[in-house]
């Protein structure tokens, strides 16, 4: 469904050109789930983004091909992108308090989401005659879509204002509203940081839901590991722009390759062992305008070896669906 | 779809959208009628505002003489509670033997109207161009914002009155005056809301669900920014309308044979020691007017500024 390409997308700063992401490459399947994993600022939200092309200013994907059934999204017009984005890609955010419009009745904004790709228009007949029935198709639309997401009684929150709505409610209608046009990919990024740890559990069994019911794909964008452990079927980790290590989900966390993987389980507590000490990863991230070495973890790293200063890195298929870019394998 | 029993479940009957849009359009008045209430100053402001366009609007029914009609055997009266006034003329005569009360009356009409055209113009235009050059930045945003630096370099009266020198005098020559210059304000403030909207993750989420860039500015943030604007406008009826009574004044603003506040108080200057009424009352009337305007304006604040509900 999804095949990424050598993605790069760079932003030009005063002290040269970062490139936040580092030819990435991805592959997925309809349906599936897959968690992309890492610390802030290692690119994971500007591939999402890049999917989309909605890359900031002055920021742009110099090369690279993004392939949704077979089209490169790259070379699609502003305008083509429009009817893709919330039609066939959909994307949620990290703090559903600010991705509401405050001005407008959370049961009117998903209902726009409707109106801006023609969803209901067909059935309804159109203006002016059809308006009135296209309204009514439209709100009954939206009510399903509430309740679908678990917006309880969604005739009377349908007319409130999102700073009614808690945070939990707030996500799920963002999801109400991403999920509108029946996409085939929704992009969910950090879905859940913002919310508490119930409420987290909560919207976690409505994606899945989502995705076991239509089909959606979902790339869940998540700094936390034990989210995606969680959640997703397989893990992407990310670090400094690159995709370090790809693999199904228990494979992953049972047996780590990547240094930088290991490093972060190592610094996640969990309840079902023994007592041991958390390790945090010793450094910091380096300076993306500034790279030094050619592994980006190199010193940072504790397996590293003299020839990883220069060594050429690729991302290597290490065989049982698992990639990892590390000298070690 | 399952039947509530909630109050609003009868909004789900099969109505009619456009009735539905007026309905909120008069449930939103509604609302900032029923803040308005409640704040006591504002309120004061808009009933004297009110009183005012409505006396503008009756003027023909409600002034007891014709405002231009000459009477030289009575110049100079006074008003009538002062000795030689009497009821006939209320606020008494000017130079000419016009009656003031009738020439504020219509007066009024000028000032309101100036007021109006000359903020709506400004509003119109300045919002305009501030959304485009705040949202897509760019060659515009350059140009425009350089244009409107330019004009901030001088101050509006001397700006208005080298525009009305060339022009001339004249009620349209006026309103383009004003609004020349008054949209440079709309379009900072504008601008600058704009820079600040658009980087909020609710124009990013827009973008994500495919809307276009301008259904993202005149949908999306615009409702956003409006109030901010109201604010601004309102408070800028008052200067405009002090501004044109300074022109008129200065004889470059309405032409003298119209009835305007602030050529007659510029008529009245020279008897100020023997008829200071003459001068006086129109100066009154801006005054209260102006006054009233900017209570209404500051209280419009109080209720739509977020950050002051908040305290």
């Amino acid at each position: 469904m999804l095949e990424i390409k050598g993605l790069r997308t760079v932003f030009p700063t005063s002290k040269g050109e970062v490139v936040a992401a580092k030819d990435v490459d991805l592959t997925m399947e309809p349906g599936q789930i897959i968690g992309l994993v890492g610390e802030s600022g290692c690119g994971k939200s500007v591939t999402m983004l890049s999917i989309l092309r909605l890359v900031p200013h002055p920021g742009r994907i110099v090369s690279g091909q993004v392939l949704f059934f077979g089209e490169d999204l790259v070379k699609k017009s502003p305008l083509e992108m429009r009817r893709i984005r919330g039609k066939e890609i959909a994307m949620i955010f990290q703090d559903p308090m600010t991705t509401l419009n405050p001005v407008f009745k959370v049961g009117e904004q998903i209902r726009e989401s409707l109106r801006i790709h023609g969803i209901m228009s067909e059935q309804a007949g159109s203006w002016p005659w059809g308006a009135r029935y296209r309204l009514q198709a439209e709100r009954d639309k939206v009510i399903q879509l509430m309740e679908e997401v678990g917006i309880p009684s969604p005739q009377a929150r349908y007319h409130e204002y999102p700073h009614q709505f808690s945070g939990g409610m707030q996500q799920r209608a963002l999801i109400a509203i991403a999920l509108a046009c029946e996409p085939r990919l929704l992009l969910a990024d950090e879905p859940t940081t913002a919310l508490d740890v119930t409420i987290q559990a909560q919207i976690l069994d409505l994606l899945r839901r989502i995705n076991e019911t239509h089909g959606t794909g979902i790339i869940l964008v998540t700094h936390d590991l034990g989210v995606a452990a969680e959640f997703c079927e397989e893990i992407v980790v990310m670090y400094a722009g690159q995709i370090v290590e790809r693999g199904p989900t228990d494979e992953v966390i049972q047996r780590p390759l990547h240094p930088y993987t290991r490093g972060l389980l190592r610094s996640i507590p969990r309840i079902t062992r023994e007592k041991r000490k958390l390790e945090p990863i010793p450094g910091v991230v380096p300076d993306l305008a500034n790279l030094k070495y050619n592994c980006a973890f190199y010193d940072r790293c504790d397996a590293a070896l003299p020839k990883c200063e220069h060594d050429e890195l690729e991302l290597r298929d290490v065989g049982g669906g698992r990639l990892v870019r590390c000298v070690l394998y | 779809m399952t039947d509530s029993s909630l109050g609003t479940a009868n909004e789900h009957q099969i109505v009619n959208p456009y009735l539905l849009e007026l309905r909120l359009l008069t449930r939103n008045a509604l609302h900032l009628w029923g803040q308005l209430r409640r704040h006591p100053t504002a309120l004061l402001g808009l009933i004297v505002i009110i009183l005012y366009v409505v006396s503008a609007i009756a003027a023909p029914f409600i002034a007891p003489y014709d405002p231009t009609e000459q009477n030289l055997m009575a110049r100079n009266k006074p008003p009538f509670w002062a000795e030689g006034g009497s009821l006939d003329h209320i606020l008494g005569t000017d130079q000419l033997g016009r009656d003031l009360l009738s020439r504020i009356i219509y007066g009024g009409r000028v000032s309101i109207l100036v007021g109006l055209l000359a903020t709506g113009f400004s509003v119109l235009v300045g919002a305009l161009l501030g959304s485009l050059a705040g949202y897509f930045r760019g060659r515009l945003d350059d140009i425009v914002s350089r244009f409107a630096d330019l004009l901030m370099a001088f101050p509006f009266l001397i700006f208005a009155i080298g525009v009305m020198s060339m022009l001339g005098p004249g009620f349209s020559n006026l309103i383009f005056a004003l609004s020349f210059k008054g949209w440079v304000e709309f379009f900072r403030l504008v601008r600058g809301e704009m820079l600040v909207e658009k980087t909020k993750e609710y124009v990013e989420a827009a973008r994500a669900v495919g809307r276009s860039d301008l259904a993202i500015i005149f949908s999306e943030i615009a409702p956003n920014i409006f109030h901010t604007v109201l604010v601004l406008a309102t408070l800028r009826v008052g200067h405009m309308i002090v501004l044109e009574a300074s022109l008129s004044f200065l004889g470059l603003g309405i032409p003298p044979e119209i009835p305007a506040w602030g050529s007659m108080v510029a008529g009245g200057r020279v008897q100020l020691l023997v008829a200071y009424w003459i001068s006086t009352f129109p100066g009154l009337a801006l005054a209260l007017l102006v006054l009233s305007i900017n209570l209404l304006g500051e209280g419009l604040r109080d209720i739509l500024d977020p950050r002051l509900k908040l305290q």
